[in-house]
């Protein structure tokens, strides 16, 4: 007898760079309704990892199951619809400097190119976007601000409200905590608990912020050298066991973790 | 010995760069042209460059037509007064400014401001990742980023150089009249006998020409930008100097088609 199928399978991933190895057969299952967080130093290959299933890097080898269906295997076209379900907060948040917060926020409602679901006017985007806006704590007035004119915290709550916009089945987030106060930190990460929690999305964060990772995911898991190194509850990030996942966790120098400081 | 063989491999290297170059300039171009048939088509994009390109490139494409066509009339003078031929000096500027400088300097002022502001848009939108979150938004970048501005840069800069040529005659009108004293009428008169419809049109379609390969620089070089602030501006300097090549590449060529019998 066969379990639930995973809402995102993942299986012998591969990607590198010229001579430089970064994903090197990761294996990866996160069932639905889960918030699944991915932990690792700068350059492990967390980013790539994530764009590898967005379609925004073509993997060398491994599958990629999005409710069952390899989508390497899709031509652009019929991988279409898979990348409708997902929503995405860049880390710099990526809102577009040439229009205003609320057609960011109303951006994907507005797309043209959605084949499978429908699109709105421009008149009840904007009202959704308000709507949208508020949902991330910020008042429905901030639409007609340009995104240069927020600040690093709003940009990511904007980011946010974009990502949430078409209820997307699957969010990710990537390193959402970064550059923002410990106190900002904690504030996106209660939205994107919220957010999630109330779409019932199912959840990829890459992070390699402790305390982050602890509150918005149920699973955690460490990226190192190419390949998820640990798995487990996020609660037991910090007492995992593992000397690798220790080391990074806790932040310390020495460790089977060596870190090249040559420039 | 080695260090011929060498330098003859450098230029091998760098001819089949150039090769590759092409052939991927070419296969983007192309690609942004078949999502001219292919629904969806980004009108508030394809506007807001119209009138980017159009109408904001105005006041530097008119000034440089105008100086233009009086630098021609006062250089034309100081070599056919010698000869006295004044009487020529009409025909020259409206053959010039309709057939080369009209479509030429507008091009070029064009590919300076508008090749890099496409270039320096797109390259920022690149390495801040909005390109990567317009995928996530089910939206085709080359489709909502590059095939608006091609079909706006082939449309604009027509327009630009009909201005262009006008104000190129007239700047040639103005110096002769108020400088070199030609009489108004006469100078009139031989510009209107020397105006060819043929001059007027082959210049448009040169400006058609040069509109799209603008717009194709800046939008290829700012798509394929890296490394943040560097890049962006690496990538728009090889956006302006490669629309300029082209155009007066490509310029020799369509004067060598369309006038050299």
């Amino acid at each position: 007898m066969t379990g639930p199928t995973p809402k995102i399978r993942i299986r012998g991933l591969c990607k590198s760079f010229g001579p430089k190895v970064v994903l090197n057969g990761v294996d990866l299952d996160v069932m639905e309704g889960t918030s699944f967080v991915i932990i690792g130093g700068s350059g492990t290959g967390k980013s790539v990892l994530l764009r590898c299933i967005l379609g925004l890097v073509t993997p060398d080898a491994g599958t990629i199951e999005i409710d069952g269906v390899d989508v390497t295997a899709l031509s652009p076209r019929h991988r279409e619809p898979y990348m409708e379900k997902i929503g995405m907060l860049f880390q710099n948040a990526a809102l577009f400097d040439s229009l205003t917060v609320w057609e960011n926020v109303a951006f994907g409602l507005m797309a043209a190119g959605r084949q499978h679901k429908h699109k709105i006017s421009r008149a009840d985007a904007k009202t959704r976007a308000g709507e949208l806006l508020e949902q991330v704590g910020m008042d429905p007035g901030v639409g007609a601000l340009s995104p240069a004119e927020l600040s690093g915290g709003m940009q990511k709550r904007v980011g946010l409200a974009r990502a949430i916009a078409a209820r997307p089945e699957i969010l990710f987030f990537d390193e959402p905590t970064t550059g923002l106060d410990p106190i900002m930190g904690a504030v996106i990460d209660g939205l994107i608990v919220d957010c999630v929690r109330k779409l019932g999305s199912t959840a990829i964060a890459i992070t390699h912020d402790m305390a982050s990772a602890q509150r918005i995911g149920d699973q955690a898991a460490m990226l190192y050298e190419g390949k998820l190194i640990w798995q487990g509850a996020a609660t037991s990030l910090l007492a995992s066991g593992n000397p690798i996942v220790d080391q990074f966790t806790h932040g310390r120098r020495e460790g089977p973790i060596k870190v090249d400081v040559r420039v | 010995m080695d260090k011929i063989l060498d330098f003859i491999a450098g230029i091998g290297r760098t001819l089949l760069d150039m090769v590759r170059m092409a052939g991927q300039v070419a296969l983007f171009g192309l690609l942004a042209v078949s999502h001219l048939v292919r629904p969806p088509f980004y009108w508030r994009t394809f506007c807001g460059s119209l009138i980017e390109i159009g109408y904001f490139s105005l006041p530097v494409v008119a000034l440089t037509a105008l100086f233009s066509g009086g630098v021609i009339a006062l250089q034309s003078y100081t070599g056919f007064a010698q000869y006295h031929a004044q009487s020529a000096i009409a025909g020259i500027v409206i053959l010039a400014v309709t057939r080369e400088l009209g479509p030429v300097l507008a091009g070029l002022m064009v590919a300076g401001r508008v090749g890099a502001a496409m270039s320096a848009e797109i390259g920022t939108m690149r390495v801040t990742n909005q390109i990567d979150a317009l995928s996530t938004l089910s939206t085709n970048p080359i489709k909502y980023l590059v095939t608006p501005r091609l079909l706006a840069g082939t449309l604009a800069l027509p327009f630009l150089v009909i201005i262009a040529d006008i104000l190129g005659v007239m700047g040639g009108f103005i110096v002769c009249v108020m400088k070199l004293n030609f009489v108004p009428q006469a100078y009139i008169s031989a510009t209107i006998a020397s105006f060819k419809m043929m001059d007027v049109t082959v210049g448009l379609a040169k400006a058609a020409i040069f509109g799209f390969l603008i717009a194709l620089m800046g939008c290829y070089h700012g798509y394929h930008s890296r490394g943040g602030a560097e890049g962006v501006g690496a990538a728009t300097t090889a956006a302006v100097v490669a629309a300029s090549i082209l155009l007066l590449t490509f310029d020799y060529l369509l004067t060598d088609v369309f006038f050299s019998q």
